[in-house]
């Protein structure tokens, strides 16, 4: 797994961020998407935006068919200053529970899982530059990860509302 | 109250083990979390002392060259290992105490950065019972003096489960921290109980001292000494 994320990472710097412009927010790939036939659609549960009990969020584009992964400010507060940011090879399919990243802080590296299954089809690429900005805005222009669904989510997934509570509760 | 469970290494083991070790208990405490009716496993805390072994934190995985790697193992003395914890390089070997506590931070109501607070506060305790003031700078870690480290510290977490932990010297050969530039500061250098004055310590001795405060830390009473060699035995003829 590692190696693997290692090998993208490595790919990456060689194209470097000067040669490969970064990724737009609002990206093509609902287009390119269209194209693959095995794509579900999330289904409504995901549509607003829920929360794990690992403190990482998920929320559904409009068309429902693919989600934008984070962390919650609660775990970017909860981890301390970000130096680092492992992110996922773009098109990795993950499974649900998989570990697609890892963020490091104070010396210790916490793996970020996904949720639901999918193929990752874009990551956020100014984390890689400046991992700090993690702790700015972890629920808005911090995204880690853009991921085409290809399941339904499992394990539990909470509202705003209950995963406050749940934080509140630890 | 539920004990710490600690196992221990009566020898030298080679950083393999230990991963092989750590790997079995995290993936308990993972199946507990997919499935709460498998009962949570109790709080873990494995000591060992390593073969001698550099390695190099999640971040610089793959950024370490083969010459760079053939520096590292010196004529075949030392293993290069790439590890998924935080922190950058260092060194383990004979006459360091490693401790890799496998506990669920959500159990002990413990944030990342209060859970490495939490190690760090630990280990200046265990100094202080052999009389060797340590202290917390602006780096990670535990130290003597801003400039003399005595204690490294990189843990990993997977849904809130620890692996990975400390490394403290007792009487390490510092010689194999003079070759490289551990946890990436310049300018530092690593010291030890016995070049602190400290000598003729078992390592297994400082083992026991430094399980027996990050118990009290927890908030357990009750440490259960396991060989881990027999544990891993076990752990062999259940899955043959």
């Amino acid at each position: 797994m590692a190696a693997r994320f290692s090998v993208a990472r490595a790919a990456r710097q060689l194209t470097s961020s000067a040669a490969r412009p970064q990724a737009p927010r609002a990206c093509p790939w609902q287009k390119a998407s269209s194209q693959q036939p095995r794509l579900f659609t999330v289904s409504a549960q995901v549509k607003e935006k829920k929360y794990t009990e690992d403190h990482e969020w998920i929320e559904a584009s409009a068309d429902g068919k693919t989600f934008t992964l984070g962390i919650s400010e609660y775990a970017a507060k909860a981890l301390g200053d970000v130096v680092y940011v492992e992110l996922p090879e773009v098109d990795l399919e993950v499974s649900s529970g998989e570990a697609i990243g890892a963020v490091e802080s104070v010396k210790s590296a916490s793996d970020i899982l996904s949720p639901i299954g999918g193929t990752v089809t874009e990551v956020n690429d100014a984390l890689q530059e400046k991992p700090g900005n993690l702790n700015k805005d972890p629920e808005g222009d911090s995204w880690i990860a853009k991921i085409a669904v290809t399941g339904e989510p499992e394990g539990k997934l909470m509202t705003k509302a209950e995963y406050t509570a749940f934080t509140e509760d630890a | 109250m539920r004990p710490l469970v600690h196992l221990h290494f009566p020898r030298p083991i080679s950083y393999r083990t230990a991963q092989t070790l750590q790997e079995t208990l995290v993936s308990r405490f993972l199946a507990h979390k997919r499935d709460p009716t498998l009962a949570a496993p109790p709080p873990h805390i494995i000591t060992a002392e390593f073969n001698p072994v550099y390695t190099c934190g999640r971040r610089e995985i793959g950024t370490v060259s083969a010459e760079q790697q053939t520096y590292l193992q010196h004529r075949g003395q030392a293993e290069f290992v790439e590890a998924l914890r935080g922190g950058q390089t260092t060194f383990h070997g004979p006459g360091q105490l490693v401790a890799y506590p496998i506990i669920d931070l959500r159990m002990h109501k413990l944030t990342p950065r209060e859970y490495v607070c939490l190690l760090e506060k630990s280990l200046i305790a265990t100094c202080a019972r052999y009389n060797i003031k340590a202290m917390t700078t602006e780096h990670t870690g535990v130290w003597t003096t801003p400039d003399d480290k005595i204690a490294a510290l990189g843990v990993h977490m997977r849904r809130n489960i620890t692996s990975h932990g400390v490394g403290l010297n007792v009487n390490t050969d510092l010689w194999w921290f003079g070759r490289i530039v551990a946890c990436g500061l310049e300018g530092k250098s690593t010291t030890s109980f016995e070049r602190e004055g400290v000598e003729g310590l078992e390592v297994s001795d400082v083992g026991k001292t430094f399980v027996g405060e990050i118990g009290e830390r927890l908030g357990l009473d009750a440490i259960e000494e396991q060989d881990a060699e027999e544990f891993l035995e076990q752990e062999r003829q259940m899955a043959s």
